[in-house]
């Protein structure tokens, strides 16, 4: 029983001192795809030429695999939606009144984040992570690498906090090798009880400098009611 | 000791829970997972819209095979549509979507008895007439997550087709050149079952056989003022979906009775698939039935001007509907697939095949008769009610609502090809649309650029322009000149400029 104890509390000192490169990414995904939960967020997507398109929608999410987007702003896309089942996603139209499917590299509003950047937040099952060196001695690095061909990026490498795993910047790689995104997570807050996620994210385009796009969270809420018939096609437009 | 070891375990416990903010966590965070949240009712009113307006310039083919006496050379759209969604108690929420129309049109172009152009004097004609046009109109109610129940007009759509839905028994057909707008619906009572294996639903949609200013008045059977028959007017449709290995499967059972046609009693079953294959969509959508509702013309009444005056002497139809109680199978069906290109960019290619479709000899007899037609003006006869010649006028939907072509596809294998790239140059989307019958390869090209000026303003130029296709493919009139289905389209081409501006 005393060695089964003093094991437990060394390993546990050990693990917290040091997290694996799996600690990181669960807690990642923890973070920025929790189980269960309803945002309202603003996309605002800058373009070559340096206008830019602001896009208001609400998020429901249920499980690690289903996924929900209402979009409220700008009055052009009011009343499109996107439903994300597992590795299925359809856009709902209301201009066509129905529903299509849409593939997982689809750019999310024709901005900067890809539809899985978004509608999928499950680095865990779809990439493989080492731990890398870091910059700095406050944050830690990983490396993931794709697990299929499927995925949106390649390689993606993530930085954290290392005193609280929170997400600091991550770059994400195409096939070539070519960095084609990076993202700077920042405004770090307490959106629900215990619950801390960064409220600001810009991902930068690396191919075209001149793109950029940035999400801000404006509310946050974990455990809502998210019934199940939520996330099936038949709902969409209702 | 082991007390010891407890302590600092039971001490280290909150500790850890608590590091979520300042040290490491152990696993992911630690979050209460209290019940879900029921959210409270709050009434919810939501309102959007747009405004479009539409300028027209069609040139009548006054030198073609069908008459042009009403189609008006230029016209002007404008639409107010308003689109509300009001939640009226939890789990319950009223909708609509509904436009209002007004049309202009003028500038009539036709022949006189000598063949050369003249223009004629304005008229009221059906394309210019206003319209209120009501998308949309219900309310729905979730009884439980597994039942729900929708009353009213929605425009429900079950088949994956981009261009043509052979399974859509109930809406307003789509303007395949527009594939990305089609908002009217069909009036209807629906109950869906949406389980986790899959959603069931049943529809029950009478059929509007009266209306006044875009408001029906008479459903199902019609009034005794009016009664052109004692039958009653409906499609009963029901549905089973499910996801299976990521596709997207339908299968459909349809009875309808003179609904949408002139078939009575009729079932029919339909099915249909949608897969992606990474960047690939793969969809496919086909209708079974037996019979047919189109018309045929009497090859022997148009073969030479004797033959027609035989005919209306014994008063023998031109046209008639031959194949409406034959049993043999007469599908329809549609395979296309949908590419996404790195750029957004995006290519979409189907094929229908239509069983009832005419084939050449149809073709042939309906070029005899477009000789007639044209000694017939010769001699002042006017033609308009030719039949088959209306579908080629285009102009309006079913519904009444203008639409930029009214597409009735007569043959049997088309192919519908949509290339558009979006951001083009700042937010200017190029889109080009071709619809090609395969048995004359004549075709209908439409190019279109669109630019989103701002988040709400939408301006758009587009062109419709029918081909004629090649000569050795086309069938002749007796006077020797080339008939291919879009190459006798009664106008040489149409342009257009929308400004669609959404609120």
């Amino acid at each position: 029983m005393k060695t089964t104890l003093l094991l437990s509390l060394v390993s546990s000192f050990a693990f917290a001192a040091e997290p694996t490169a799996a600690d990181i990414v669960a807690k990642y995904d923890s973070i920025m795809g929790p189980g269960t939960y309803e945002a309202q967020t603003e996309m605002t997507a800058t373009r070559e030429d340096g206008t830019s398109r602001t896009y208001g929608m609400k998020f429901l999410k249920r499980d690690t695999d289903k996924f929900r987007v209402w979009f409220s702003e700008p009055a052009s896309v009011k009343g499109q939606e996107i439903l994300r089942l597992g590795d299925n996603a359809w856009v709902y139209l209301p201009n066509l009144k129905r529903a299509t499917r849409i593939a997982n590299r689809d750019s999310f509003q024709g901005g900067d984040f890809n539809n899985a950047d978004v509608l999928r937040v499950n680095y865990a099952t779809d990439y493989d992570a080492v731990i890398a060196p870091s910059a700095s001695p406050d944050q830690l690095t990983v490396e993931l690498k794709a697990k299929s061909t499927e995925t949106s990026y390649d390689k993606i490498r993530l930085v954290v906090r290392k005193s609280d795993l929170q997400p600091l910047k991550g770059e994400y790689f195409g096939t070539s090798g070519q960095m084609i995104r990076s993202a700077t997570f920042s405004e770090h807050k307490e959106f629900d009880k215990g619950f801390v996620r960064p409220a600001r994210i810009v991902m930068q385009n690396e191919v075209v400098k001149a793109r950029k796009s940035e999400m801000v969270t404006k509310s946050f809420k974990l455990n809502v009611e998210a019934p199940p018939q939520r996330f099936m096609q038949a709902d969409l437009g209702k | 000791m082991s007390r010891l070891l407890v302590l600092v375990m039971v001490m280290s416990a909150p500790a850890l829970a608590q590091e979520e903010d300042g040290g490491v966590p152990v696993e992911a965070p630690v979050v209460e997972t209290p019940a879900p949240k029921e959210p409270l009712f709050d009434k919810v009113v939501d309102v959007t819209g747009y405004g479009m307006s539409r300028t027209q310039f069609t040139r009548a083919r006054t030198w073609g095979l069908l008459p042009t006496n009403d189609i008006p050379q230029l016209q002007q759209f404008v639409e107010f549509n308003t689109q509300l969604k009001v939640s009226v108690r939890p789990h319950s929420y009223f909708s609509s979507d509904v436009s209002v129309v007004a049309n202009w049109g003028g500038f009539y172009r036709g022949v006189d008895g000598t063949g050369h152009e003249v223009a004629l004097a304005d008229k009221t004609s059906p394309q210019v007439q206003p319209v209120i046009n009501i998308n949309e109109l219900f309310i729905s109610h979730e009884f439980i997550p597994e039942l729900n129940v929708l009353i009213g007009k929605k425009r429900i759509v079950w088949g994956p087709g981009m261009a043509f839905n052979p399974t859509d028994l109930l809406n307003p057909r789509r303007d395949p050149t527009d594939p990305t707008f089609q908002r009217s619906g069909a009036w209807l009572a629906q109950v869906e079952a949406p389980l986790s294996f899959a959603t069931f639903s049943v529809v029950f949609a009478p059929t509007v056989l009266k209306q006044t200013a875009g408001i029906p008045t008479h459903f199902l059977g019609y009034p005794a003022w009016d009664q052109k028959d004692t039958q009653l007017h409906y499609q009963l449709a029901a549905r089973a979906y499910a996801l299976v290995f990521d596709t997207d499967i339908n299968v459909m059972f349809l009875f309808g009775n003179k609904s949408v046609d002139d078939f009575e009693a009729k079932p029919r079953v339909g099915l249909s698939f949608s897969h992606v294959f990474g960047a690939l969509e793969v969809h496919g959508e086909a209708l079974f039935q037996t019979g047919s509702t189109r018309d045929y013309l009497n090859g022997a009444c148009v073969q030479n001007v004797m033959a027609a005056l035989q005919c209306s002497i014994a008063k023998t139809a031109y046209a008639s509907k031959t194949h409406l109680n034959d049993t043999e199978l007469r599908p329809k069906i549609l395979v296309g697939g949908r590419y996404q290109f790195g750029d957004d960019s995006m290519l979409s290619l189907e094929y229908l095949y239509q069983h009832d479709g005419w084939n050449k000899d149809h073709f042939q007899d309906f070029a005899n008769g477009l000789g007639l037609i044209t000694e017939a003006r010769s001699l002042g006869v006017d033609v308009a009610n030719f039949p088959g010649a209306s579908a080629l006028f285009g102009g309006t939907s079913q519904d009444g609502l203008p639409v930029r072509f009214a597409f009735d596809p007569r043959g049997r294998h088309y192919a519908f090809l949509t290339y558009q790239k979006p951001r083009i140059f700042d937010d200017f989307t190029a889109q080009a649309v071709v619809i090609a019958n395969l048995r004359d390869l004549s075709t209908t090209l439409t190019p279109s650029i669109t630019w989103s000026a701002t988040e709400w303003l939408n301006l758009s130029v587009l062109a419709f322009v029918p081909l004629q296709g090649p000569d050795a493919l086309a069938v002749k009139t007796p006077q020797g000149l080339a008939v291919s289905e879009f190459g006798v389209t009664p106008f040489a081409f149409r342009a257009m400029f929308e400004a669609r501006a959404f609120f």
